[in-house]
C-alpha cells in the first residue's frame, strides 16, 4: 500500500516537476503557470462552486425571482367570490276572468328564481407595499449567507488542495512517510469537496489525479 | 530598489483607488482633516490586513515594528521595506523560528495538525491568505430579531471585532534599552533591537500560555509585567511573581513609570502608573492605590503615556482622561468613541485610536476624528512619529496606516496610470462592492423604498367588485274547466335587480399609525440588517478586493524570485478572485474567465 503511495507521487511527480528554475531566470511566471497548467484537466474552481451550491441549493437562480414574485402576486384578486342561488317561491297568484261566454280561470304561478353573483376583491395596498417582499427579502438573506459560507469554504478547501499538487510538481516526495502523508491529505481534500458537491468533484476529477 | 519602487506605488495606488467614493461620509461627530493630513495604507507586502500593535523606535522613528497575529516585521527606512523578524504559530503560541538563532520551539501538536502547510513549504504564509470569512458568526436562521440576535458580530462600538482581533498575536511592543518586548496572547518574547531578520527572537519563559499586555523597567531595574493575571515581576533567575498587592486577577493592561520632576530639594519620585480593567492603579512597585475617576471609578482602561508636560493619559471604554503629573487628580475626562489606545503626536498634541478611528485633541477644537483616506476604522494601536513626512502610525484590521501630508497625490498620476494598466478590464472597488451589495438579499436602497412605499401605500384602496343578476321565470297557466286541466300559456324569463357594483375602502389606519410610531416594525428591523449587510460587505469585500489589487499590481510589477513565490502568488490571487466571485454572486471574473456580467 505505502509502495503503491510512493509510487503514485513519484509519478507525479515526474510527471510534473520541471527543472529547476534559477531566481534569475526571467521565465520564471511562464514556468510557474506551466505548472499550474498540469491541473487544467481538473475542474475549474467556478465550476465545483457551481456544483457544490446545485447541491446545497442555494444557487441564486433559485431565488433571484421571489422578489418580483412577491410582489406581482398581488395583481391577482386577493378574493374571489361566486354565488349562484336558485329560489322556488311557489307562490301562485289565481286570478278568475269571467265573460259573457262563460267563466274561464287563469292560474299564474311566479315560480324559480335564479340568482347569480360573483364579487372579486383586490388590496391595491399591496402592489405598493407587500410585507411578503419583506419575508422574502430576510430569506434571500440567510441562504446568501448560507451560500457564501458554502462557497468560501469549498475554495478554501480547493486551493488547500492545489497547494498540495504544486508543493508535490515542485518537490516531489522522497520518502515514503511524507508520500503517503502528502497523498492522504490530498484524498482527505478530495472527500471533503465531495461531500460538498454530492460526489460531483471525485466524478470530475481524472483517474490518477 | 528596483523592487521597492513598485511597493510603494502600489501603496500610493491604492490610496487612490481606494478614495473612489465607494462610501459616503457617515454621519456623526466632527470629521474633518487635520492639516491637510491623509491617512495612507501601507505595510508589508506579505501581509495587508489584521495588524495588531506598532511601534517607532523613541530614538529613531523611522524604525517601525508592526506585528499581526503570526508575525513581526521591522522596517528600518520608514515603511518602504520591511524584513521579517519573529513569526509565532497562531495555534500554539509557540514560535517557529525561521532563522537560525534563538530558541527554536516544536509544538507537538504540530506534526498532527491536518490544516498545517506541508513539509519543507513556504508557498502559503499564514498570514498571506485574508480570511473574511473567518467571522466570528452568521446571522442564524431561526428569524429573530436583530436585537436578540446573538450572532451579532459587532456591537455599537465594534468592540467585538477588536476583541477578536486582539485575541491572538502580538498585542503591544515595548521597546527597552537593547531589546524589543514582544507582548502577546500567549507569553512574552523578546528581540534585539537591531534585529532586522529572523533569528534573534527569544521566547521568556514565562506564562506562556498567558497574556502579557505590557511590560516596564521600574524603579531599581525590577522588571514588571502587565498580564492578564495582575501584574508580575520578572526576577532575574526569570521566574515571574505575582504581586500580591494588586487585586488578584485584575487584568492589567499598560504600565508606565512616571517621574514626578524634583522639586526644590526633594528627590523626584518615581511611581508605576498601572492601567487596570478594573480602574487605574498607582503605586511605587510594592504597593498600589486605587485612583478615583470620578463617575466611571473601575473603568476598563487600555492604555497609559506619559505627555511631554508630564500630564497622564489613560484611555479606555471610550473616554480619553488627562490627569495631572502627580496622577492622583482627572484634570479631564473627555468621551472618545472608541478610544483604546493614546500616543503623543509630532506637535505634542494626543492622539487616540480605537474602534471608530482615530481623534486628535486640540485646545480649539476638542476632539476631531481624522479619517481621510482611512477606509476602515477599526485600529487597535497607534505610534508617534517624526521622521520624515510621516506624523503618525496606526494600525487596524486593514492593515498598516501612516498619517501624511496630502501632497503625496503628487503621484496620482503616475498611480492612475499604474493601476489602469494591472487592472484594467477587472471591475473596480467600487464596482465590486456594488456588485457584492446586488447579491445579498436586501439592500438599503430597498428598505428606504419601502418605507416610502409604506406611508404611501394607504393612498389606494381595497377594490371590490360586484356582479349580480337576478333572473325571474314566470309561467302563466290556463284553466280549462271543461277538460279540468292546465295549459301552460306563457313563460317569461326577466331579469331583475341586476346589479354591477364597484366599491373602494380606504383604510387610513396605516398612515394614522405610520405617522405616530413611524415605520412598522419589521421594516426597522429590516432597515437595521440591510445596515448590518452594507456594513457587513464593507467589512468583508473592499478589505478582500484591496488585497487582491495590491498583490495584482506587485505580481505584474515584480519578477517573483523563484517558481515557488510565482505559485504562491498565483494561487493566492486566485483564491482572492473565487472568494471575491462568491461574495459578488458570480459576478467578478476568475483566472481571466468571463464573470456573469461579462466583465474581463
Amino acid at each position: 500500500m505505502i509502495r503503491k503511495f510512493l509510487q503514485a507521487a513519484s509519478v507525479m511527480g515526474l510527471m510534473v516537476v520541471a527543472a529547476p528554475v534559477h531566481a534569475d531566470d526571467p521565465q520564471i511566471k511562464a514556468e510557474a503557470q506551466r505548472i499550474l497548467a498540469q491541473f487544467d484537466n481538473e475542474p475549474k474552481i467556478v465550476q465545483v462552486q457551481q456544483a457544490a451550491s446545485s447541491y446545497a441549493r442555494v444557487n441564486p437562480d433559485s431565488y433571484d425571482s421571489w422578489m418580483t414574485s412577491a410582489r406581482l402576486a398581488n395583481l391577482l384578486p386577493k378574493r374571489l367570490y361566486g354565488h349562484m342561488r336558485n329560489t322556488n317561491t311557489d307562490s301562485k297568484d289565481l286570478r278568475t276572468t269571467t265573460a259573457s261566454s262563460g267563466s274561464v280561470s287563469d292560474l299564474t304561478s311566479n315560480d324559480d328564481q335564479l340568482q347569480l353573483e360573483v364579487r372579486l376583491e383586490w388590496d391595491l395596498t399591496k402592489v405598493v407595499f407587500n410585507r411578503d417582499g419583506i419575508a422574502a427579502a430576510r430569506q434571500i438573506e440567510r441562504i446568501v449567507n448560507q451560500r457564501e459560507d458554502l462557497l468560501t469554504t469549498v475554495n478554501k478547501l480547493y486551493f488547500a488542495r492545489r497547494q498540495l499538487q504544486v508543493e508535490i510538481a515542485l518537490d516531489p516526495p522522497t520518502s515514503v512517510d511524507r508520500a503517503v502523508k502528502t497523498q492522504l491529505r490530498i484524498q482527505g481534500l478530495t472527500a471533503d469537496l465531495d461531500a460538498l458537491t454530492g460526489g460531483w468533484f471525485s466524478k470530475h476529477v481524472p483517474k490518477g489525479s | 530598489m528596483g523592487r521597492l519602487l513598485p511597493i510603494r506605488l502600489v501603496g500610493v495606488a491604492l490610496c487612490l483607488a481606494l478614495s473612489a467614493p465607494v462610501w459616503a461620509a457617515e454621519p456623526g461627530p466632527a470629521t474633518t482633516r487635520a492639516s491637510d493630513l491623509v491617512w495612507e495604507p501601507i505595510g508589508p507586502v506579505t501581509t495587508s490586513a489584521g495588524m495588531t500593535a506598532v511601534a517607532t523606535d523613541p530614538e529613531d522613528t523611522r524604525v517601525i515594528w508592526v506585528g499581526s497575529a503570526t508575525s513581526v516585521w521591522v522596517s528600518e527606512d520608514g515603511g518602504t521595506s520591511w524584513n521579517l523578524v519573529l513569526q509565532l504559530s497562531r495555534a500554539s503560541g509557540l514560535a517557529r523560528e525561521a532563522g537560525d538563532g534563538g530558541e527554536v520551539e516544536v509544538d507537538p501538536d504540530e506534526a498532527t495538525d491536518p490544516d498545517a502547510p506541508p513539509e519543507g513549504s513556504d508557498i502559503f504564509e499564514e498570514d498571506t491568505f485574508v480570511d473574511p470569512t473567518n467571522r466570528n458568526s452568521r446571522d442564524d436562521d431561526d428569524g429573530d430579531d436583530d436585537s436578540t440576535d446573538s450572532n451579532s458580530d459587532q456591537d455599537d462600538d465594534g468592540s467585538a471585532d477588536n476583541d477578536q482581533q486582539q485575541r491572538f498575536g502580538v498585542t503591544r511592543f515595548r521597546i527597552l534599552q537593547d531589546k524589543v518586548w514582544v507582548c502577546t496572547s500567549h507569553g512574552l518574547w523578546s528581540i534585539a533591537r537591531s534585529a532586522r531578520r529572523t533569528g534573534t527572537g527569544t521566547e521568556v519563559r514565562f506564562g506562556r500560555r498567558m497574556a502579557v499586555n505590557d511590560v516596564a523597567r521600574g524603579p531599581d531595574k525590577r522588571f514588571f509585567l502587565a498580564t492578564e493575571r495582575g501584574l508580575w515581576q520578572l526576577g532575574d533567575d526569570g521566574i515571574g511573581r505575582q504581586l500580591p498587592q494588586v487585586e488578584d486577577e485584575v487584568e492589567v493592561n499598560a504600565i508606565q513609570v512616571v517621574t514626578s520632576a524634583a522639586v526644590a530639594d526633594a528627590k523626584p519620585v518615581t511611581r508605576i502608573v498601572l492601567a487596570t480593567s478594573r480602574g487605574l492603579r498607582i503605586g511605587d512597585g510594592d504597593r498600589f492605590e486605587h485612583i478615583s475617576m470620578g463617575a466611571k471609578d473601575d473603568a476598563g482602561l487600555d492604555d497609559v503615556i506619559v505627555e511631554p508636560n508630564g500630564h497622564i493619559a489613560v484611555a479606555g471604554g471610550g473616554t480619553v482622561y488627562r490627569m495631572d503629573p502627580s496622577g492622583s487628580v482627572v484634570d479631564e475626562a473627555w468621551p472618545v468613541p472608541g478610544a483604546s489606545r493614546v500616543a503623543v503626536g509630532r506637535q505634542g498634541q494626543l492622539w487616540t485610536v480605537g474602534s471608530k478611528g482615530a481623534w486628535k485633541y486640540t485646545a480649539d477644537e476638542g476632539w476631531v476624528r481624522t479619517v481621510e483616506g482611512l477606509f476602515d476604522r477599526r485600529l487597535v494601536d497607534v505610534a508617534p512619529s517624526d521622521a520624515g513626512d510621516v506624523n503618525l502610525w496606526v494600525v487596524g484590521r486593514a492593515g498598516l496606516w501612516r498619517l501624511v501630508p496630502e501632497t503625496a497625490k503628487v503621484f496620482q498620476s503616475q498611480m492612475a496610470a499604474l493601476q489602469a494598466r494591472t487592472l484594467a478590464g477587472y471591475p473596480d472597488s467600487s464596482k465590486t462592492v456594488h456588485d457584492a451589495l446586488e447579491a445579498r438579499g436586501v439592500k438599503q436602497s430597498q428598505v428606504d423604498s419601502w418605507v416610502i412605499e409604506e406611508r404611501l401605500a394607504w393612498l389606494l384602496p381595497h377594490v371590490f367588485l360586484q356582479y349580480r343578476t337576478n333572473r325571474v321565470r314566470n309561467e302563466d297557466y290556463v284553466t280549462i274547466d271543461v277538460l279540468d286541466r292546465q295549459i301552460l300559456d306563457a313563460v317569461e324569463v326577466k331579469p331583475q335587480d341586476d346589479e354591477f357594483r364597484i366599491e373602494a375602502r380606504w383604510d387610513l389606519m396605516p398612515a394614522l399609525l405610520a405617522a405616530i410610531n413611524g415605520s412598522e416594525a419589521r421594516v426597522a428591523s429590516t432597515r437595521g440588517r440591510a445596515r448590518k449587510q452594507q456594513e457587513r460587505v464593507r467589512e468583508v469585500v473592499l478589505p478582500l478586493w484591496q488585497t487582491w489589487a495590491k498583490k495584482r499590481m506587485e505580481y505584474e510589477t515584480n519578477e517573483p524570485a523563484s517558481t515557488r513565490e510565482a505559485l504562491r502568488d498565483l494561487l493566492t490571487l486566485a483564491k482572492l478572485e473565487a472568494d471575491l466571485h462568491v461574495y459578488t454572486g458570480g459576478r467578478f471574473p476568475v483566472g481571466g474567465a468571463k464573470s456573469k456580467n461579462g466583465a474581463k
